[in-house]
């Protein structure tokens, strides 16, 4: 979703006609907010039209701050014009990287998979399907697979059937065994989850049922688990959700729960077309509960996020 | 001829004599076969480790900052390879490693002000795949990746990022040699040994900075349990007593060497404490629960603090620790900061070294040697909720604080050492 | 160093040389130097030291000598000088290919390692005969064989040796020797032949060396009155003995002294303490109690070596450890090691093995307690226990291996059984469907013993097998026809399983094994014996019991002399005047005396006797038995009239009875009551024979000694009828035999 926006970005500026800096980034501010506007979960799209914009404006600072912090790595820094062009010349190669990133996050990923063991996952994330093919790759790692599916996500069924179909022995469990199994399989050792968006704090939001898992994870008693999550380091936004109900707070528009508008009151029905799917709607999981993120550029503990937020700035 | 001297076996001292006079790889095989026969072990392995990658910054052949980094990382993951249970080498290259980077980053900055003209040169160098001319030169070398494919960067930018990541290596854009950087290669020579001093001074130091909090963390009263006392333990101990009058109950048996198997366990340790007017109880290891409950606080030392705040710890310390935990009494962590590792345990750390079956079997008891399979594991994993503070050398840590200490430590693009180590091919 | 050609007088000037050879001594201290005999001259490992020497078989995938090697290194030696035999350009080759060992390698530890090679050599003597004559060795040196593995440190070993030698010039050795207890110990087990070491405790002084070993028929060992002299001393049989010497040149000059002496335990050490009258030299043990050390001298002892290195008995000499270059062993799990490139398929099974690079098992395989070399392909639902399987090995699926040795680059077909023992060469194939004998295990190689390719046999590896089963050359059968104690403990050390099934070995020397050896010697001087034992010392021995006679009795005689008529007594053919002049050969080489020889007939006939009790030879009664044992053969009735007993005096026949009585009482797994019917009927025969008469009878009734102790009470008692009658019975001895017959069956009913 977040190279999604950065691309439908790049399209903006190449149908804007090259004008001022300024004039540039007021246009793409718009159309941001458009783009957030249209999805009641703008989270995903907020990383990537976050990091877009950000890249644009750095530009601006021009590369002489860049000279005196000397902190930036990889990374040299163009004038805007040179930025733009940069832009409109490699969109493709910003969505192979993105690839890339999963593929490097499999590398990662997959050595905390360990022989003999269970790892528990839900939500069909993509890039933890990698991390399992990855290491099922590997002869001399045989693991299993608990798949919590809810029967509802389209996604996790995709899952399940490619892990199968590389040989893996998968298990399909309902969201409501989730403590039984954990409390019952000793064998569990790791719990892997994917996520659309990392927030700056280190915590997720990601799909409803993650943070169960991650609490029954941490309080079901029996044996060392780890709750790992697996993002790349693009899907980071910049955003704490502080206050109840976080998810809302950050934008996310999705039935509030603490309304119990069941009665008397009917929702509007355009309202209630501006709401998230059930199936979509999403939780907010702790920092505290996550032992850590498998990213592409390594394994980082919840409270570095913002250590990364803060090189990104 | 007096029988004292020439004991033949080979160890860590007679190394460290015999490096100048070794030839390069010669040291290093050295020490890859002391740390295989475990003739060197723990805190040791941290010593031994700075002294031959200071060998390799004295005595290979570079000359540029990037064939350095790649001779230190080439025999460092050797090392740590040979040890894949003493996570401390793998920090110990990584702290020579960034040390490399950041006095590499300097000279930079200084040849770039005194030859600002001249840095046309450097533009000769493979251009960008930007079509533009490439503005200035970068501060400093791209991220090498010398062992793995893997491209590691520290910024998010990454994915929009100009520079080529992955398909063509990006080392050596920035390294051109100039007649002034051959000259700066000596300077930088001299420099990074210097600093590998001061990491073997930091060391050396590291358990009197931490006797050094001693006064802190104990108080007049208190009953400390000290779980197999190291010997960074037993010095916080004894400066904690020239301070502080209180008792020290310490569990465990200690496992080092045979010759002294008469003497009860600890005993000089004890000798030295009582000295003081502390007074030391001793336990057997079953009785440690009878005790936590009377016990104000737990201490024990790490082989290597992981970060996720995990221990690796002798086996035995994990029963110490849980008991403490299970009565909410402190659990006190002593370790140097060169013992905080940037990587999560491995599968091979939470499944333990495994040790000689002979500590608990004699391998003379013929039938118990038939039929039992004795598991002597001899390392722990302790995980991080079971520990309270994390008592470095630069005070007292809490979990949260690790990533901070370990950012300022290491650079992440020499994290990658463990991944190399893992795929481990030759 | 310029005595060599020492015959016996050369001890002399093994003395006088020494102050010369003190300067050299002291000079190059620090320089350890280590010699290592990488040949034995033996054929334990054959048929796999046809073709690769014994120190570069795989022990768990390293070739045995790396552990020598490193050994040495962990030990900060810094000259080695390798003796090769045979196979020598293998050896060197091998070692000029390391990486660390390489002699001009600056990653070797050793500051120098030569290879030294004597063309005409045949035993261990006489390397280092030829070691002496070089110069080579300076001061103290580490000997060893170059299948050692050990994770001792030699530090204290060698300080003491030198305080030692600087107190007395004298004392130029001490072996290192790891005790393993006084329980049944697999490693004790394996080692063959039991050293036994006679040792001061205090000082570690070795006093006496000799060997036992469960094939010879006398189980005592005689102890040399100048032990008893010495004071305090222990006996001890619970050592492992890992060849590990720390010498003195002097030593060296020993060895050349006595060119006769071939092996360095056996003959050396033996003869030298046997001499120290004459030659002064004290040689000294190390007894260590923890730490590793053993010599994977046979294949039992490989077989347990491996075992314990699985098990980790020997940190860190372990496969994780990967003390070799190019390893990569990773723990995984089921208590296993596997190297990278390691295929175990999903739902095959690996415990406690190792399994080196790129070999596969496939599915439904269970591997457990086993060594699994480079690149094996281990097909679908193997099984392989407790069994080691080198390199480049391909098994097929279905088969089972159980507790054998499959060598380099072997194809087993599929659904093939290979059972215990079984040993399989370097590229033998064995076709589908194959079962290999279990009894005896079989051993099948390409090679026969005389380097040349054997024909393939058919019938044993199939039509599409190449292979034909191993001949073990060795004195086996003819020694046993020859006389009895030339067996070859060898014999014992060649097979992958320790057994003693098949040699052919009598119950009752088994049994003997016990504690039987009471009858060895007079009761009295047994007695004594061991109570001077245990005055002196404690005996820490495995052998219950040990015998000191005279010093200058002729023990083995006895052993001889009851074997080879035992043996005779058993053979099919009617042929017992053979025995018989051996038997004269034996007495008159011996010089045994009188009661000797009449000792050994009684306990020959009696052990027969017994033994023809027993389910496997008959289980025949007693009276059947006694009159089988002694009247089959032609010629045995009057042997004994003669020999045995030796004369017609009443005196001499009661001797002979009473040998009879007591030798009835030494067997072991005869219960008194039987053994007392036994007696009865033996001496009824002898008197029916007439080589007993009754008055000889009845003054061994009457003597004091055949009522001495519980046990020779009870046989005597079961007599009493047969005397009785004899009392009774003057003249109608005919009719009345059958009668005391019927009296003894009844006798025999009331025991049961």
């Amino acid at each position: 979703m977040g190279v999604a926006a950065i691309e439908s970005l790049i399209e903006v500026l190449r149908a804007t006609p090259s004008s001022t800096a300024m004039e540039t980034v007021e246009v793409v501010r718009k159309e941001k907010a458009k783009l957030l506007a249209s999805t009641p979960n703008p989270l995903p799209l907020l990383a990537g039209a976050d990091l877009f914009e950000q890249y644009l404006l750095r530009s601006l600072r021009g590369p002489t701050a860049e000279g005196s912090t000397g902190s930036s790595a990889s990374d040299r820094v163009l004038s805007f014009e040179q930025t733009r062009q940069h832009l409109l010349d490699n969109k493709q190669l910003f969505a192979q990287r993105a690839k890339m990133a999963r593929d490097n996050i499999a590398l990662w990923g997959s050595r905390y998979v360990s022989d003999g063991r269970i790892v528990l996952t839900a939500g069909g994330s993509r890039t933890v399907t990698k991390i399992l093919l990855r290491a099922a790759a590997d002869p001399s790692k045989h693991f299993k697979v608990i798949y919590v599916v809810d029967g509802r996500n389209r996604r996790s069924d995709v899952a399940v059937a490619q892990l199968r179909a590389a040989g893996l022995e998968v298990e399909t469990i309902s969201p409501h065994k989730v403590a039984y199994v954990l409390a019952n399989q000793k064998q569990i050792n790791l719990v892997l989850v994917g996520t659309e968006v990392v927030m700056q704090n280190g915590g997720i939001i990601s799909g409803m049922g993650t943070a169960q898992l991650a609490h029954l994870t941490k309080t079901v008693k029996g044996g060392i688990r780890r709750f790992y999550v697996a993002a790349e380091t693009h899907k980071i936004c910049r955003k704490t959700p502080i206050a109840y109900p976080m998810v809302n707070r950050v934008g996310v528009r999705q039935k509030d729960v603490s309304k119990f508008d069941n009665i008397g009151v009917d929702p509007a029905p355009d309202d209630a077309a501006a709401l998230l799917a059930e199936q979509d709607e999403v939780d907010y999981t702790d920092p505290e509960l996550i032992d850590g993120f498998i990213t592409e550029q390594g394994v980082k503990m919840a409270s570095a996020i913002w250590e990364m937020v803060d090189v990104y700035l | 001829m007096a029988p004292s001297q020439a004991t033949h076996v080979p160890n860590l001292d007679n190394l460290i004599k015999s490096l100048n006079s070794l030839p390069l790889e010669a040291s290093i095989e050295s020490l890859i076969f002391l740390l295989k026969r475990r003739q060197v072990t723990g805190d040791e392995c941290a010593k031994a480790t700075a002294h031959v990658l200071r060998q390799v910054v004295a005595k290979s052949k570079w000359n540029d900052v990037d064939q350095l980094l790649s001779r230190v990382q080439s025999a460092g993951s050797r090392l740590a390879r040979a040890a894949p249970l003493e996570p401390v080498i793998g920090n110990i290259v990584r702290r020579v490693l960034g040390l490399i980077r950041d006095e590499a980053s300097e000279d930079r900055n200084v040849d770039d002000l005194a030859s600002e003209a001249a840095s046309d040169i450097q533009s000769l160098a493979p251009s960008a795949p930007s079509p533009q001319k490439a503005a200035p030169a970068p501060v400093r070398p791209p991220p090498t990746v010398v062992s793995t494919g893997l491209q590691v960067s520290k910024s998010m930018f990454n994915l929009l990022s100009v520079a080529e990541t992955g398909d063509t290596p990006v080392t050596g854009a920035s390294t051109p040699l100039s007649q002034a950087q051959t000259a700066s290669v000596h300077a930088l020579r001299s420099e990074v040994m210097d600093g590998i001093e001061e990491i073997l001074d930091e060391i050396n130091q590291a358990d009197d900075q931490i006797a050094g909090f001693a006064d802190i963390q104990i108080h007049p009263g208190d009953y400390v349990l000290a779980y197999q006392p190291s010997r960074t333990v037993e010095r916080f101990l004894v400066k904690a007593a020239s301070k502080r009058r209180f008792t020290v109950i310490i569990a465990g048996l200690e496992s080092r060497n045979h010759d002294a198997i008469t003497e009860p366990p600890y005993a000089a340790l004890r000798k030295r404490l009582n000295a003081a007017g502390v007074n030391t109880i001793n336990l057997a290891s079953n009785g440690l629960m009878a005790y936590i409950p009377r016990v104000n606080k737990v201490i024990f030392g790490a082989k290597a603090v992981y970060q996720n705040g995990g221990l690796l710890v002798d086996s035995g310390c994990c029963i110490a620790a849980q008991a403490a935990h299970e009565y909410l009494k402190p659990v006190i962590v002593l370790c140097p900061v060169y013992k905080f590792c940037p990587e999560d345990p491995s599968d091979e750390v939470s499944r333990g070294e495994l040790g000689n079956p002979s500590s608990y079997v004699s391998y003379a008891d013929g039938p118990e040697v038939d039929a039992l399979e004795v598991e002597n594991t001899v390392t722990d994993y302790i995980p991080p909720e079971l520990v309270d503070v994390y008592l470095t050398n630069l005070g007292p840590q809490t979990q949260h604080h690790l990533a901070s200490i370990l950012a300022d430590h290491y650079k992440t693009e020499d994290i990658t050492l463990g991944l190399a180590l893992q795929l481990g091919e030759p | 160093m310029s005595s060599k050609q020492g015959g016996k007088g050369g001890a002399a000037a093994g003395k006088a040389k020494k102050p010369a050879k003190a300067g050299t001594d002291e000079k190059r201290e620090d320089v350890l130097q280590a010699v290592i005999l990488a040949d034995s001259f033996q054929d334990r490992f054959k048929p796999f030291t046809l073709e690769t020497p014994r120190c570069l078989l795989p022990l768990v995938n390293v070739p045995v000598i790396e552990y020598t090697l490193e050994f040495l290194a962990s030990n900060g030696v810094q000259e080695v000088f390798i003796y090769c035999g045979a196979h020598s350009e293998s050896i060197e080759q091998y070692i000029r290919e390391s990486l660390r060992w390489s002699p001009g390698s600056i990653l070797s530890p050793f500051s120098s390692l030569e290879f030294i090679r004597v063309s005409d050599a045949h035993s261990i003597g006489d390397f280092l005969r030829d070691l002496d004559k070089r110069a080579i060795i300076a001061g103290d040196f580490i000997l060893v064989h170059g299948d050692l593995v050990a994770n001792i440190q030699l530090d204290a070993a060698l300080a003491k040796h030198r305080a030692r030698r600087e107190a007395n010039r004298d004392a130029c050795m001490t072996m290192v020797l790891r005790s393993v207890g006084e329980q049944p110990h697999r490693a004790a087990r394996a080692r063959g032949i039991t050293p036994v070491f006679v040792v001061d405790p205090t000082t570690g002084r070795c006093l006496q060396y000799e060997e036992t070993h469960p094939l010879q028929s006398e189980h005592h060992l005689v102890l040399d009155p100048a032990v008893f002299s010495h004071g305090e001393f222990e006996i001890r049989s619970d050592l492992i003995d890992c060849g590990i010497d720390i010498c003195t040149p002097d030593i060296l000059a020993l060895w050349s002294e006595s060119f006769d002496y071939e092996l360095p335990r056996k003959n050396f050490l033996h003869g030298v303490l046997k001499d120290w009258e004459l030659n002064g030299k004290m040689l000294f043990t190390e007894i260590l109690d923890d730490g590793y050390a053993a010599r994977a001298s046979n294949l039992q002892m490989y077989d347990c070596i491996s075992k314990d290195v699985l098990e980790r008995w020997t940190l860190p000499f372990v496969p994780d450890s990967n003390l070799v270059h190019g390893q990569t062993y990773r723990r995984i799990k089921g208590g296993s090691y596997a190297e990278d490139h390691v295929v175990i398929e999903r739902g095959a099974k690996v415990t406690q093995s190792a399994l080196g690079r790129g070999t596969t098992v496939q599915t439904g395989s269970v591997v457990s307690r086993s060594v699994i070399g480079k690149r094996c392909k281990i097909g679908k639902n193997v099984r392989i226990e407790n069994s080691y399987i080198w390199d480049d090995a391909v098994v097929g699926d279905g088969t089972s291996i159980f507790h054998s040795i499959v060598a380099g680059s072997v194809v087993v077909g599929a659904n093939c059984r290979i059972p215990e023992g079984s040993l399989i060469s370097f590229n033998v194939h064995l076709d589908n469907g194959i079962q290999l004998p279990s009894k005896p295990p079989a051993r099948i190689s390409l090679l026969s013993d005389e380097q040349q390719r054997a024909e393939t046999d058919v019938s044993l590896v199939g039509k599409g097998g190449k292979g034909a089963l191993y001949q073990v050359v060795t004195e086996e059968e003819e020694s046993d026809d020859e006389d009895g104690v030339k067996r070859d403990p060898a014999i014992l050390q060649s097979s992958l399983i320790y057994s003693l099934e098949g040699l052919n070995l009598s119950t009752s020397s088994i049994s003997t094994l016990a504690s039987e050896d009471g009858y060895g010697s007079d009761d009295e001087i047994s007695t004594a014996a061991s109570l001077q034992g245990s005055d002196f010392g404690q005996t820490r021995d495995r052998l219950s019991s040990f015998a000191s006679d005279d010093a200058s009795k002729p023990d083995s005689f006895h052993a001889d002399a009851v074997s080879g008529l035992v043996d005779a007594l058993r053979a099919d053919d009617d042929d017992f005047d053979s025995a018989k002049l051996e038997f004269m050969g034996l007495r008159l080489a011996n010089n045994a005396s009188d009661s000797a020889m009449r000792r050994a007939i009684a306990v020959a006939f009696v052990r027969r006797a017994a033994e023809l009790l027993t389910p496997p030879h008959g289980a025949l009664e007693p009276t059947r038995a006694a009159e089988r044992a002694l009247a089959a053969k032609a010629g045995a009735v009057k042997f004994i009239r003669e020999v045995g007993v030796g004369g017609d005096s009443v005196a001499q026949q009661a001797d002979f009875a009473l040998a009879v009585q007591k030798a009835l009482l030494a067997v072991k797994d005869l219960e008194p009551a039987r053994a007392g019917t036994l007696l009865a009927a033996l001496l009824q025969q002898l008197y029916s024979l007439d080589v007993l008469e009754e008055d000889g009878i009845l003054a061994w009734w009457a003597d004091e000694r055949a009522a001495e102790g519980e046990g020779m009470n009870k046989l005597r008692e079961k007599c009493r009828v047969l005397v009785e009658w004899l009392e009774n019975a003057d003249e109608e001895e005919s009719s009345e035999e059958e009668e005391e017959e019927d009296d003894d069956d009844e006798d025999e009913e009331d025991d049961d």
